[in-house]
C-alpha cells in the first residue's frame, strides 16, 4: 500500500475505535428510562410505562403514508405491521434499553425511551 | 450515429442493468435487523466503477436510472425519495474526490461517500421527524457502518476496475488513463 493510502487507513481506523467507543459508552450511559414514547411529527402522542403492562395489547397510529401497529407485550414495545413497502420499523424489532430508537420515516413516526428533559417539557405544554 | 457515442450509451445502459439487478436483490436482504437502514451498498460498486471508467457525467446518468428504476421495480417511491438526499450528496463528494484518489485508492473514495450517504440519510430523519434526539444513538453506528461498507464496496471495485484495465477490458477516464495504479 502506497504511503497516502497507509496515512488513510490509520485515519479511518482511528475514526472506526472512536466511534465504537461512543456506541459503547451511549449505549452502557443510556438505560432506558422505562417508558416509552411514542412521537410524530416530534409531538409526544402518547407514553408506554412498560412495569405497568399487565396484559398485551396493541395500538396502530395513523399518518399521511398510512399505517403503524404498534404493538406492547412482555417483551417490550415494537412496531407489528406497517403498510408501507419498505418495513424498516417493523424489522427494527423491540425499543431496547440500550439500543436505538425505532424509526418510521413514511409516517414520520419515532418510538424513543423518554427521558426527563422531555417529561419536564411536556409538562409545560400539556403534551 | 458516431461509434464512439453508440458504444458509450451501450455501457451505460449495461452498467444501468448491472446496478439496477444488484440494487433488486439487494433489497431483498436485510443485513442488519438490529439496526435500522443500514445495508451494503452493492450498487454502489457499479456508481464507482462509471466514474472512474466513464467520468461523472456518464455515472450521474447511470446512477439516476438505477435509482428511478430502482424505484418503481422494488415500490419503495417514498422510501428512495428520502434515500435521494444521501445518494446525491455521496455522488457528488465521490465526483468531487475522484480526481484526487488514483484508480489504487478507490476504497478511500468510496468510504467518503457511504460516510456522506449515512450522514446524509441521518440529517434527513432528524428533519423529517423533528427530533434531534435520534442523532446521538444513531452517529456512531452509521459511521462505523460507512466505514465498514464503504471499504467493502470500494475494494470490490478497486480490484475489479485494476483487473479489467491489466486485462485491457477498460481504460480509466480522464486524468488517470495512462497513470499506473498503485
Amino acid at each position: 500500500m502506497s504511503r497516502k493510502g497507509k496515512a488513510w487507513a490509520v485515519l479511518f481506523a482511528v475514526l472506526l475505535i472512536a466511534c465504537a467507543a461512543a456506541w459503547y459508552g451511549f449505549a452502557r450511559g443510556s438505560r432506558g428510562t422505562g417508558v416509552a414514547g411514542v412521537y410524530q411529527d416530534g409531538v409526544l402522542l402518547r407514553t408506554i410505562e412498560l412495569s405497568a403492562v399487565t396484559a398485551p395489547y396493541e395500538f396502530t397510529v395513523t399518518g399521511q403514508e398510512g399505517t403503524n401497529t404498534v404493538r406492547v407485550d412482555e417483551t417490550g414495545v415494537f412496531i407489528r405491521e406497517a403498510d408501507c413497502p419498505d418495513q424498516t420499523c417493523v424489522r427494527h424489532g423491540p425499543l431496547l434499553e440500550d439500543g436505538t430508537p425505532i424509526v418510521c420515516l413514511p409516517n414520520r413516526l419515532v418510538i424513543r425511551w423518554v427521558t426527563e428533559e422531555d417529561a419536564g417539557l411536556d409538562g409545560q405544554t400539556g403534551g | 450515429m458516431k461509434k464512439g457515442l453508440m458504444k458509450k450509451l451501450t455501457t451505460q445502459g449495461l452498467l444501468a442493468a448491472v446496478a439496477l439487478a444488484v440494487f433488486v436483490v439487494e433489497a431483498q436482504i436485510p443485513l442488519l435487523p438490529a439496526v435500522q437502514g443500514i445495508k451494503l451498498g452493492l450498487a454502489n460498486v457499479v456508481s464507482l466503477f462509471a466514474l472512474y471508467t466513464m467520468g461523472p457525467w456518464s455515472a450521474c446518468m447511470i446512477l439516476l436510472t438505477r435509482i428511478l428504476l430502482g424505484g418503481l421495480i422494488t415500490g419503495r417511491g417514498a422510501a428512495l425519495l428520502y434515500s435521494l438526499g444521501g445518494g446525491l450528496l455521496s455522488f457528488v463528494l465521490c465526483a468531487v474526490l475522484h480526481r484526487f484518489f488514483s484508480p489504487g485508492h478507490i476504497w478511500i473514495v468510496s468510504i467518503f461517500g457511504a460516510l456522506a450517504h449515512n450522514l446524509g440519510q441521518l440529517a434527513m430523519a432528524v428533519w423529517i421527524t423533528r427530533t434531534p434526539a435520534l442523532v446521538p444513538p444513531y452517529l456512531p453506528v452509521l459511521v462505523i457502518a460507512g466505514l465498514l461498507t464503504g471499504l467493502f464496496t470500494g475494494l470490490a471495485c478497486q480490484v475489479l476496475a485494476n483487473r479489467l484495465n491489466r486485462l485491457g477490458f477498460i481504460r480509466f477516464y480522464g486524468k488517470w488513463t495512462d497513470m499506473p495504479d498503485g
